[in-house]
């Protein structure tokens, strides 16, 4: 009989029971999956994006399936940080998980403020600083595009803050490692990557575009590969944690991406796929775990082995 | 409740042209199902990925103590994939999902039911349950032609006046469901009719303006793309008088006076890509 391994991780002094989070804008506000399983299965949850106001998102055509993905342009609709804090949380208290609240500004004003109305929150253990919406014209998206402004928007929340701070970065840019870097050299406590990548679908009957918003975030299994060596690459620049995301749907894509580097990962499409994906890829790395007579999963983290020096193209 | 599962098909059966009706054996959701909610179906089993991805939203036409069956239009892929499996096999469910009609507000009223096309798969239950409460009730169905008229028995069975309308004229009325519909309501002196809607787009919008002219109350149930279904992708929004709603948990059914179909036609429909 094997001995059960151990799932457990650690980022920014956070213990968490495995490395499986839901991602955030797949989960709502946690509750909705309660009808599926026991919450408290989750290494955390990720919240839907929350802004200082409530806001009421984009018009209708706000998503559009694609080949082995999916495009969306919600418009960051969420309740609002009070009603969040009044509301919603306190439906999460009864769940021994990791609550990380996802926040958005249009200014660092504003994620200070959300930083500073949050602290109190016991039930919230870490801050996931969303510089990455594609989908709003003032939703904050300068801060994913200027490594400096992203550090700016990192230190400011970072002082403000009495809780750990991952700041999840776009990969819709050239370089990621330079906002990794930048990020971290501001304080971040982990980086969680990546985001959706800006994508397009048109109607070629109607010449118009799928989506109301014209653009939207491409997620789901189709940015997999992109978002793996995206995640490899951020890892190795950076001494913090790096949250792996990026159209897992299965334990084996789950692991792909904590041997890429990635200390822990998060479940994103797949909770529209399946509900019960997230509790899934639990149960699928523990028998891998067993069945690989790995004891710690830990030791997969970072355990890539790459090529001898020479001879091979690299990023 | 809301449950995840796997459903065995029992039978499919090609009802019209590329219309096509299954039947699924998973006595949790046949029996909670209440009229005019829907499931997410898919196609696939185990860790492999599916393709499509998604699940599809489908009306739950008719259930009983062990069985649900589902009448679905071909319009893609994912659609085709769950149309043409083998009886035998399993399909993954999540579902009773939706509000569903409101048919307290049907109480003393006559019920007229109008459908388009596939929009027939909503309205089955709302018009057996509309019988069994003693509530008076009729149909009125259109199509392009008399092949269409998918499940027309059925409801001939449940023993309420059938109006049929074809754009061919090959069955009923001939011309657009709305102009039979006119009709049924001239007929219905004395009553206080009811309407409840669910067809395509243009069909439910002109439908919803003869209820405003006529003041009569009206209840449609919207079809758009879902990506969760349960209400945490936000992907289903559309447009109230009352701000956004979402076509999973608020709707599929909507007070038609307050719908906005501004923004809605064209945009988000169900058809594959």
């Amino acid at each position: 009989m094997n001995k059960k391994p151990g799932l457990s991780v650690e980022i920014s002094g956070l213990k968490f029971k495995n490395p499986v989070m839901t991602a955030s804008g797949t989960f709502g506000y946690g509750v909705e999956f309660s009808p599926f399983y026991d919450l408290s299965l989750l290494g955390g949850i990720c919240t839907k994006g929350l802004s200082l106001e409530p806001r009421p998102g984009n018009n209708p055509g706000r998503i559009i399936e694609t080949p082995a993905g999916m495009l969306n342009a919600i418009g960051l609709e969420n309740v609002g940080i009070d009603s969040f804090i009044t509301e919603k949380l306190p439906q999460l208290e009864p769940y021994e998980t990791h609550v990380i609240a996802n926040i958005l500004g249009k200014s660092i004003d504003e994620f200070v403020a959300m930083t500073e109305k949050l602290n109190p929150c016991d039930k919230v253990s870490a801050y996931e600083i969303n510089i990455s919406c594609p989908n709003v014209a003032s939703g904050g998206i300068q801060f994913s595009q200027d490594p400096k402004m992203a550090a700016k928007v990192t230190e400011a929340v970072k002082t403000a803050s009495d809780k750990p701070v991952w700041i999840k970065l776009s990969p819709n840019v050239t370089d990621i490692t330079q906002f990794a870097r930048a990020c971290e050299d501001a304080g971040a406590d982990a980086l969680t990557l990546v985001n959706t990548f800006v994508g397009m679908s048109i109607d070629v009957y109607k010449r118009r575009p799928m989506l109301s918003n014209v653009i939207g975030g491409l997620s789901g299994p189709a940015i997999r590969p992109l978002a793996v060596r995206l995640v490899h690459q951020a890892s190795q620049a950076v001494s913090i944690p790096v949250v792996g995301i990026g159209g897992i749907v299965s334990a084996r894509d789950a692991l792909e991406f904590m041997i890429a580097g990635a200390a822990a990962v998060q479940v994103g499409t797949a909770n529209f796929i399946d509900p019960m994906a997230a509790v899934n890829i639990i149960n699928g790395l523990e028998k891998f775990c067993v069945e690989q007579g790995i004891t710690d999963i830990k030791e997969l983290i970072g355990s890539l082995e790459l090529p001898g020096p020479g001879g091979f193209l690299y990023y | 409740m809301i449950y995840t599962t796997k459903a065995k098909i029992l039978d499919h059966e090609e009802l019209a042209p590329g219309t096509w009706r299954l039947r699924l054996k998973n006595p949790r959701i046949s029996c909670e199902v209440r009229p005019g909610q829907f499931v997410m179906v898919s196609v696939g089993s185990g860790e492999e990925i599916p393709s499509p991805i998604l699940k599809r939203a489908l009306a739950v036409y008719q259930a009983d103590e062990s069985s649900l069956s589902l009448i679905i239009r071909i319009e893609g892929d994912g659609t085709r994939k769950i149309c043409q499996l083998a009886p035998g096999n399993s399909l993954n469910l999540v579902g009773p999902l939706g509000n569903g009609f409101d048919l307290d507000r049907a109480a003393g009223k006559y019920s007229v039911i109008t459908a388009g096309g596939s929009g027939i798969a909503s309205v089955y239950l709302l018009a057996r349950e509309l019988r069994q409460r003693g509530e008076k009730a009729c149909l009125v169905y259109g199509g392009r032609s008399a092949s269409d008229l998918a499940g027309l028995e059925d409801f001939k069975e449940l023993d309420i006046p059938v109006f049929t309308a074809t754009e061919d004229g090959s069955s009923g009325f001939k011309g657009l469901v709305t102009g039979a519909l006119e009709q049924v309501l001239a007929g219905l002196e004395g009553e206080s009719p009811s309407l409840y809607t669910c067809g395509p787009n243009p069909m439910m919008k002109a439908v919803t303006k003869l209820a405003a002219e006529k003041s009569i109350p009206c209840q449609l149930s919207v079809e758009i793309k879902m990506a969760c279904g349960f209400g945490v992708c936000l992907g289903c929004a559309v447009k109230t008088t009352r701000g956004n709603r979402l076509a999973c948990t608020h709707g599929p059914v909507f007070d038609a006076s307050e719908f906005i179909w501004e923004d809605f036609e064209g945009r988000g429909e169900t058809d594959d890509e």
